[in-house]
């Protein structure tokens, strides 16, 4: 076994423990050649401190319940999917009323008019959603 | 049942199951931990709000550590950020004793090795130096965590002589 080949057996050591022959045959190697003997040696010396040092704390007593506490807090939805019809047909009745006041026309003939228009408006905002996503509720 | 209603004591089951799993990647790329349970904490609380949407095509794990990992790093970037801006801090700092310094000088070995190195390394003892369990947690494949730990061993054993 040559140098290249002790030293990758001296690391997958330190992952998984050799077989007998292969601790056989580092132990043979190291015992004649003194840079991989000094290399399982740093080695050993550098698993000893990094085990030592590379500890895990443990996490805090209230984690459970600070979690469990911030999963029940359901975030409100932005909106909601009916908050844009309600939002269009406030407005165009504010309109429709303030039109058939300030217009020089019979009211009942804006009045007409305007609801005509409304609808195939509607109508139209509804034919598209079709095609593309309303941009609410997930 | 996870998966189709939500249920909290599935998702109970779950947290039970990864939160020391997730804390240690957590901490593996933050290096703090009170930080890195903010972001066990964020990345539970994400995994919940993205279970609806889950397909089943990668693991519940594989998608907890992801969401994990991607959280920590985010995490990271913003601490990072905030200690450039506040550099000029004339704090108080105790005499360290002998162990700290030992244990300084490791962590100051292990955070000049390549990112990739470092996380690999650190969680690597942190889970009980179990390279399978390291590599799921990455999602990497276990030749590649192996090859990481030895290139990263090596750099180490350089500047420890």
């Amino acid at each position: 076994m040559n140098c290249q080949e002790t030293e990758r057996l001296i690391l997958d050591a330190i992952e998984t423990p050799l077989s007998a022959s292969e601790r056989e045959s580092v132990d043979e190697h190291c015992s004649h050649c003194s840079a991989c003997a000094q290399f399982a040696a740093v080695q050993s010396e550098l698993d000893h401190r990094l085990r030592r040092f590379i500890t895990a704390p443990a996490l805090t007593t209230d984690f459970r319940s600070l979690l469990t506490a911030r999963i029940r807090q359901r975030p409100r939805p932005a909106l909601h999917a009916w908050s844009l019809d309600v939002a269009y047909g406030t407005g165009a009745f504010v309109a429709l009323i303030v039109s058939s006041i300030v217009l020089p026309f019979k009211p009942q003939t804006v009045l007409t008019l305007g609801i005509a228009i409304c609808v195939a408006a509607y109508l139209l905002q509804s034919f598209i959603f079709v095609f593309v996503d309303e941009p609410y509720d997930q | 049942m996870l998966l189709e209603r939500r249920s909290a004591p599935a998702f109970e089951l779950l947290v039970e199951r990864y939160q020391q799993k997730v804390f240690r990647l957590a901490y593996s790329i933050i290096g703090d931990s009170a930080s890195a349970e903010d972001v066990t904490q964020d990345a539970f609380v994400k995994m919940w709000q993205v279970l609806p949407e889950y397909d089943g095509r990668a693991s519940l794990s594989t998608l907890l550590y992801t969401i994990a990992r991607n959280t920590a790093l985010s995490a990271l970037r913003a601490a990072t950020h905030r200690r450039s801006a506040s550099l000029d801090c004339s704090c108080e700092v105790p005499a360290p004793s002998v162990d700290t310094v030992a244990q300084l000088e490791t962590e100051k070995l292990v955070g000049r090795l390549p990112e990739a190195e470092q996380e690999v390394v650190r969680l690597f003892y942190l889970q009980d130096r179990n390279v399978n369990e390291v590599a799921q947690m990455l999602d990497m494949p276990i030749g590649t965590v192996k090859s990481h730990l030895h290139r990263a061993r090596r750099r180490l054993a350089e500047w420890m002589k």
